[in-house]
Formats: C-alpha cells, sequence, structure tokens
C-alpha cells in the first residue's frame, strides 16, 4: 500500500491527488487535534469532505458539514442545500417575510447562502470554531419555524403597516377603527370607499382570520354598510376549514402581502373615494 | 404540541387507507439544492387529512427523505413517518449511515421532543426511487400507481 493509502486508511478517505493529500491532511489533523480526536471525516465526493460529529437536528439527523477547499486557501464549510431540503419538509420559504427573518439569521452570524447552499468560509486554523458557528446557524435556520411565530407574526403586521401608510396615505386610511361602540371590534384601517366604507383587515393566521369572520358577521348583523378586505400573509397556509369561512364573508381578499402591495394601489383607485 | 396522541393513534394514522386529494407534480421540481414534490391526502373516511413531501439532494443522490404528515385542523402538523437514505451517523446513531426509517413517538410527543425523532435502519429500500414504491405502499396511498408507477420493479425470477 502506497503512502497515500495508508494515510487514507488512517483518516478513513479516499484521495485524489498528492498535493490535495497533503493539504487535506494538515487541515484533517488541525480538526481533529481541535474536536479532542472525536470527529471523524470521509470523502463524500471527490474533493468533498464531510464531517461526522455528534452535531443534531431536533429531528434525530446529524447536521450535514461539508468541507472543500476553496481557489484561495480557504476551508468552505457547507450543508450543499441539505438544511434547507430538510426545513422545506413542513415550512416554505415562500414569503418575503420568512426570506427576510432567513437572511438576517445569516447576516447576523456572518454566514452566507448560495443558490440554497449555506455556506461559511474560514482559515485552515479557523476550523474548528468555523464548524461550531456554522452549526450554531444551521440550527437556527432549521428552527425557522419557531423563530417565525414570534417574529414573522410581528413583521407582517409592521409591513403590513408601514406599506398602507407610506404607499396608501392619500386614501387617508384610519388606524385601528371601531364601527361600533364594543372596543373589541377592531378594523385595522378603514378607507373610505366610493358607495361604501373599505374595512381592511391583516389575516396573518387562523386566529386572525377567525376574528375577521365574526367581526364582519357582526357588521352585517348590525346592518353596518361596508366593504370587507382581506390582507393575508399566507392564504394558503391557512387550514381548509378558515379559508372557507373567511372567503364565504369577506367580499376582496389579496392572498399574499405581495401581492396587495402589486394590486392593492389600483384596487383602491377603483373602490376608494 | 398541545394535544398528546397515544401510539395506537398515530400508529393507525399511517396505516388507514388514504386516497389523494391534490395529487403530485409530474415531475419533481428543482428547488435551490433539491428536487422536490409534494401532494395532499385524506383517509377514504374523509376524517383525517395528511399531505406528503418528496425531497432529493441534487448534489447528493443518496440523501433524500419522503414524509407522511398529519394535518391535524386544531392543531400542530406532526410527521408519522420519514423514510430516509443513508446520510451520515455517529455512534451512538449508526443507523444513519444506511436508510433507516424515523416514526413516530407518543413519548416524544408528551416530552415536547420532536415526534419522530427516533429511527430505525431498514432493508425496504436502498434508493430513493425504491423508497418511492415502499413508501406509498407503507402508508397505504390508493391509486398512488398512477403518478409513481414508474418507479415500480418487477421482480427479477428466471425460475
Amino acid at each position: 500500500m502506497d503512502g497515500k493509502n495508508i494515510l487514507a486508511s488512517i483518516f478513513k478517505c479516499q484521495w485524489t491527488s498528492s498535493k490535495t493529500v497533503m493539504k487535506l491532511i494538515n487541515y484533517i489533523s488541525l480538526l481533529k487535534e481541535q474536536f479532542n480526536n472525536r470527529v471523524v471525516l470521509k470523502e463524500k465526493r471527490k474533493g468533498i469532505i464531510q464531517v461526522f460529529a455528534p452535531l443534531y437536528h431536533e429531528d434525530g439527523d446529524m447536521v450535514d458539514i461539508f468541507l472543500e477547499e476553496t481557489p484561495t486557501g480557504k476551508i468552505r464549510i457547507s450543508d450543499h442545500g441539505m438544511t434547507l431540503m430538510r426545513l422545506s419538509y413542513s415550512f416554505d420559504l415562500n414569503t418575503e417575510n420568512k426570506k427576510k427573518v432567513f437572511r438576517m439569521i445569516l447576516e447576523q452570524n456572518g454566514v452566507e447562502e448560495e443558490k440554497g447552499d449555506i455556506y461559511y468560509e474560514v482559515e485552515p486554523s479557523q476550523i474548528f470554531s468555523g464548524i461550531m458557528q456554522f452549526s450554531q446557524v444551521i440550527s437556527k435556520v432549521s428552527n425557522i419555524k419557531i423563530l417565525k411565530r414570534e417574529m414573522i407574526k410581528n413583521l407582517f403586521y409592521e409591513i403590513l403597516d408601514e406599506f398602507i401608510e407610506r404607499e396608501l396615505r392619500k386614501f387617508n386610511p384610519v388606524k385601528s377603527f371601531t364601527p361600533i361602540e364594543e372596543e373589541t371590534y377592531i378594523v385595522d384601517y378603514k378607507i373610505e370607499g366610493k358607495e361604501k366604507p373599505l374595512y381592511l383587515f391583516g389575516v396573518k393566521d387562523s386566529a386572525k382570520a377567525r376574528l375577521v369572520t365574526i367581526y364582519c358577521l357582526t357588521f352585517i348583523q348590525k346592518k353596518i354598510p361596508f366593504r370587507s378586505v382581506a390582507i393575508h400573509d399566507d392564504f394558503d397556509s391557512l387550514p381548509r376549514k378558515d379559508k372557507t369561512i373567511i372567503t364565504n364573508v369577506v367580499d376582496k381578499q389579496f392572498t399574499s402581502l405581495e401581492e396587495f402591495q402589486k394590486s392593492g394601489l389600483e384596487y383602491l383607485k377603483r373602490e376608494a373615494s | 404540541m398541545k394535544k398528546t396522541y397515544k401510539q395506537d393513534f398515530l400508529d393507525n394514522l399511517i396505516k388507514v387507507s388514504k386516497k389523494i386529494l391534490v395529487p403530485p407534480k409530474k415531475e419533481m421540481k428543482l428547488e435551490g439544492k433539491h428536487h422536490r414534490n409534494d401532494f395532499k391526502l385524506e383517509s377514504v373516511d374523509r376524517e383525517y387529512q395528511f399531505s406528503v413531501f418528496l425531497r432529493q439532494s441534487i448534489d447528493f443522490a443518496e440523501n433524500f427523505s419522503i414524509g407522511l404528515i398529519y394535518c391535524p385542523p386544531d392543531d400542530e402538523t406532526i410527521t408519522l413517518c420519514r423514510f430516509n437514505g443513508p446520510h451520515g451517523g455517529w455512534e451512538d446513531s449508526p443507523f444513519h449511515l444506511v436508510p433507516h426509517i424515523h416514526l413516530a413517538k407518543q413519548e416524544n410527543i408528551e416530552k415536547g421532543l420532536t415526534p419522530e425523532k427516533n429511527a430505525k435502519k431498514t432493508e425496504l429500500y436502498s434508493t430513493f426511487e425504491d423508497a418511492i414504491v415502499q413508501f406509498m405502499k407503507y402508508c397505504n396511498i390508493i391509486g398512488w400507481e398512477e403518478y409513481f408507477g414508474k418507479y415500480i420493479q418487477m421482480p427479477m425470477d428466471f425460475k
């Protein structure tokens, strides 16, 4: 067995060239030493090393971490798209709000993303700390669904408010309007319409969808003239029953904030006074 | 996860006959660094709603996952089972180095853990295409052949 293969058997990997062998052996030695020899590395594909370390996702699978050398001699720590693939099992980054939170996590941690591949480039002397930092970011991204409940909920209403107050100011929107004495029946924005006032509601989730339905039915029962407009964060994400109920009650719906930002102005030009 | 679910109930959700409500796309769709497909199901008695996801990495064909998710009307979704390819494990989880199946457990839900955290190695399949066929049968999905019949391999029997 030649030297290259002996080393390959020690480090449990196969190599493709002697130059690569020597460089990567140095990096691997550094990493194993820094990890206190509790890490295994295997060549997943030509030039791509997979790191096997006790770093896990909440669903029990090991965190996918790969190492590759860059042309500048740095080490690229990446996931080869595995994190976003895993996230997509039950959560899609399909709205601007969600993408904003995702980008925020990466930016705050100095990590980058390219075509679904999350990566972090470090000097060889920083492989260990780089992997630790990287795995934390992967964990945060993987748990974006939890972050979403807190951050996205606020972001959606915040962005909607900003848009209405900046872009639709000429329609004189009245915020938190109460058409009846009971203050719990709050319309997010009232805009005077050509025929009837327009009541705009931001709908983030099931709970708000049901509230809007109750409000509108109450206003109808009390014979208040109005046209209801629902602006959803993500209409498709609502359970089927909630989608059906709100659709049967509300006069006009925008299925996403992006859709409202795109066509809300034109709609109000036609409907508002 | 507000509710708790008995193990029998979880196992039954996997086994109950299901029909396809919203069919899958004809071809897997490229998204970033993976291919994906999704479709929706309901139990034949229309009592339970489900979704299925299929994912495969474009860089590593052996990194794939096919999952059945239970979608209750008033609670968070639960991944009932996930058929995974080999993607790397550690000393205490060597089954991740081979094809393995994650199954939802009552005890995980009660402890607030990811329901399908545990997994066992399997010999039901070795490739993504094999896994699709086995998954459809395992989850008792009626009519799957119309969409995934091209993955059926006839047994080679020279007797």
